[in-house]
């Protein structure tokens, strides 16, 4: 599975995002990025205003 | 002036100011009651702590209005300011102006933020507020023409129309001197709405070069529009000077390009990937919050829609004129303020002609669509253009047809009560003939145009209804109708809705993402801060001029990265640069903050001169918070029946629906309250809501009429 692929998953579909997998920020390539299996993956989103 | 036969009732001749470091150094004063007209200094006081834009405004109704004040007493006024920073043309977003009243909806001060140049234009015309107090005996136009060094009021013929679209096309025609002219004219509107209803918005207009027409945003909340055509005025009207880039005379014009050129940078690299404002304004949202269950539908019942996607970004791209440059103001490159144009007008008094329809955005789709829903573009333009012609603020009506429809559905209303409408949830055109009712003053649309706290006393003393589940479904706070956010699933956007001074707006604080996806707010504390920071940034843009959406809209991917990417510190950093660049005073984050507390504060007290503003008035409908009905329990059941387990450690399993609903209630309010403590506490407040005497000197605003309020409650 790789990032896009979670975030797709869990409609997870704002643009600000930061995703860290086992305490490393991944910044870019989602769409072919893999996650390991058992990994810590983290998902943040950025906004503070609508 | 082509055939201009006003009757002059004032007039005032002045020499207009140059305008240094952002200010032009006096404010205007109308009475429309005598009528009169005068100038007031803006003193060093007022700049250095009430900055300008809703300080301004909030300085000048404090001392304007008494306490017994209500939003038809003569003495209430309609105030209008922009900011030391509004007008720039270096970074986008930096023509915004802040109205001001006390609200028909609300009986505190309300503060709308607005686009289009009139706040600008009255800047540069030598004013850094417009204040118009009094009631006039005959319908009246207040005419500001700084090249010609007057301002006037002047008597409005009968031949003048009142609906905004005709009435700005009647208003070039007779105060511009000739068609060179219209880039500088700029028009403050309501409309025939504003007159029959509480929720009367305001239109501020702006002169389109490239379409050579009249566009228009609007001040939308609290019913100013309402106030504005109570005192008779047809319309408040600046005739300024061309534009340049420096007229603020800035101290250190570098300091602004430096931050425009980085952000328009920022700009057309990342919108074209992340939001798309450039092509389709804040729409992109809708889509968003419906992927996340936020989204309103029905009435906040639920947070998404199977037809969402027939309402979603890619639809109105597709509607909205592309190709031009969609600013409100001059040098925005975020340029979100686009229209629909050559739309066929389709029902009521308009129908068949061809006119241009402003946005809609984000607030409007949601509201006036999902909301009600309604899922048919043509409908939602309709509505849109027909509010903001009729000057009525199209978040009222669409949480409010919402909550109508809802009652509807319920058995609160019927045909028979509303006139023979059935107002069902995704009847479009029942919602636009209580929109015309609203227009005429005729119907039931007199009864919805009163705002949903008055409709939920009407229903429950007119029609039987239950006073209780009325008020529970009523998205209200204060009597301002919720903005388009769910916020069931978030205790902090909760507070950041009613823990507020005018009401349930989302321009204090949206606090949705941290506390409910990222869980970054965990305990009220953190919540608290939370509530107390970014509520008081969000207040600074309204005091300076500027647009909050190039903020936090479009942000380098870098900033995720940064030590607090929530707050976009490097377009901060590029905020207090300007102010200093505009304004030549040293300030660091923390006078920012400042800055806004001390307004933030000051018209919090305000609030509780007017007999509002304690703990009692920032309670919450518990839709708000929470499942109201069953169906909307149902419809969630196994978050709902989780939470049970994980939150409070009962088995549903062993529990009725009833006894379920009551648990998650008695939870969620208890939480709210126990928020509430936290954020008073962090504000300064005490536990009933009052600012304290320590807390206002610490702010340097322990005036003695601002200590005499709040002692009585101590």
């Amino acid at each position: 599975m790789t990032i896009a692929d979670l975030l797709a998953q869990l409609r997870y579909s704002f643009p600000h995002i930061i995703v860290s997998i086992n305490g490393e920020v991944i910044t870019k390539d989602f769409a072919t990025h893999p996650i390991p299996d058992g990994a810590d993956v983290r998902v943040i989103h950025l906004i503070a205003g609508g | 002036m082509s055939d201009k036969t006003t009757t002059i009732l004032a007039e005032f001749a002045y020499t207009p100011p140059a305008v240094e470091r952002g200010y032009a150094g006096q404010t205007l004063y109308v009475d429309v009651s005598t009528p009169s007209i005068a100038a007031k200094p803006v003193t060093e006081e007022m700049k250095e702590k009430f900055i300008g834009g809703r300080g301004f405004d909030l300085w000048l109704l404090w001392h304007g209005v008494k306490d017994g004040t209500r939003w038809d007493s003569p003495e209430n006024e309609v105030v209008i300011s922009s900011g030391p920073c509004g007008g720039i043309t270096q970074y986008p977003g930096s023509g915004k102006s802040i109205a001001a009243a006390i609200s028909p909806l609300t009986d505190v001060m309300i503060d709308s933020n607005v686009g289009g140049h009139f706040g600008p234009y009255l800047k540069f015309a030598g004013w850094d507020a417009i204040e118009v107090q009094g009631k006039a005996d005959q319908e009246v136009i207040v005419f500001i023409d700084a090249p010609g060094g007057k301002v006037t009021v002047e008597a409005a013929p009968a031949d003048a129309p009142t609906d905004t679209h005709l009435l700005g096309h009647w208003l070039l025609e007779h105060y511009a001197p000739s068609a060179d002219d219209y880039p500088q004219m700029s028009f403050v509107t309501a409309g025939t709405g504003s007159e029959h209803t509480r929720m009367g918005c305001l239109n501020f207009s702006l002169y389109d070069r490239k379409r050579q027409d009249l566009r228009y945003k609007q001040a939308g909340r609290g019913g100013i529009g309402t106030v504005l055509r109570d005192k008779k005025v047809k319309a408040l009207v600046v005739r300024s000077f061309p534009i340049s880039g420096d007229m603020n005379a800035p101290a250190d014009l570098s300091k602004l390009q430096a931050a425009g050129a980085s952000i328009h940078k920022e700009v057309a690299t990342f919108d074209p990937v992340q939001n798309h404002m450039r092509t389709s304004g804040t729409t992109y949202l809708v889509q968003i919050m419906d992927d996340y269950d936020l989204l309103p539908v029905h009435n906040f019942k639920f947070g998404r829609h199977p037809d969402t996607p027939k309402i979603k970004r890619e639809v109105w791209e597709e509607l909205l004129t592309q190709g031009l440059p969609d600013g409100c103001w001059y040098g925005c490159t975020v340029a979100c303020a686009h229209a629909v144009d050559g739309y066929e007008v389709k029902t009521g008094p308009y129908q068949g002609q061809t006119v241009i329809v402003d946005g809609p955005e984000y607030e409007t789709v949601a509201g006036c669509g999902s909301n009600c829903g309604i899922f048919e573009p043509w409908a939602i333009l309709e509505i849109n253009f027909y509010c903001d012609t009729y000057g009525i603020d199209t978040i009222s009506f669409g949480t409010g047809m919402a909550f109508a429809m809802e009652c509807y559905e319920a058995g609160v209303l019927d045909a028979e009560k509303t006139g023979g409408l059935e107002l069902t949830f995704g009847n479009a055109e029942a919602a636009l003939e209580v929109l015309h009712q609203m227009g005429r003053g005729e119907g039931f649309g007199l009864i919805f145009g009163q705002g949903i706290r008055r409709m939920k006393a009407y229903f429950a003393e007119h029609f039987g209804a239950d006073p209780q589940f009325v008020q529970d479904i009523g998205m209200e706070n204060k009597g301002l109708e919720y903005s388009e956010y769910l916020t069931k699933e978030s205790l902090a956007q909760q507070g950041g809705y009613g823990l507020t001074n005018k009401g349930p707006q989302h321009d204090e604080a949206w606090l949705i993402f941290m506390d409910m996806v990222n869980n970054e707010l965990p305990t009220f504390e953190a919540k608290a801060e939370a509530l107390h920071y970014f509520p008081m940034w969000r207040t600074w843009f309204g005091l300076c001029g500027f647009c909050k959406l190039p903020w936090n809209d479009v942000v380098d991917p870098k900033n995720k990265l940064s030590p607090e990417p929530q707050k976009i510190m490097h377009h901060v950093e590029n905020y207090r640069q300007i102010f200093m660049g505009v304004t030549g005073r040293e300030i660091d984050y923390d006078d920012i903050i400042t800055q806004s507390e001390r307004v933030y504060n000051l018209q919090r007290v305000l609030n509780i001169r007017l007999g509002k503003g304690l703990r009692e008035h920032d309670a919450i409908p518990y839709r708000s918070a929470g499942p109201v009905t069953e169906e909307e329990y149902l419809s969630r059941q196994e978050r709902y029946d989780t939470q049970l387990r994980e939150w409070l450690g009962l088995n549903p399993d062993e529990m009725t629906l009833a006894e379920k609903m009551a648990a998650h209630r008695e939870y969620r309010m208890d939480r709210y309250e126990k928020l509430t403590d936290a954020v008073y506490a962090r504000r300064g407040w005490t536990a009933d809501g009052v600012p304290t005497p320590e807390h206002l000197k610490k702010l340097g605003i322990d005036y003695p009429d601002v200590l005499a309020v709040v002692e009585k409650h101590l």
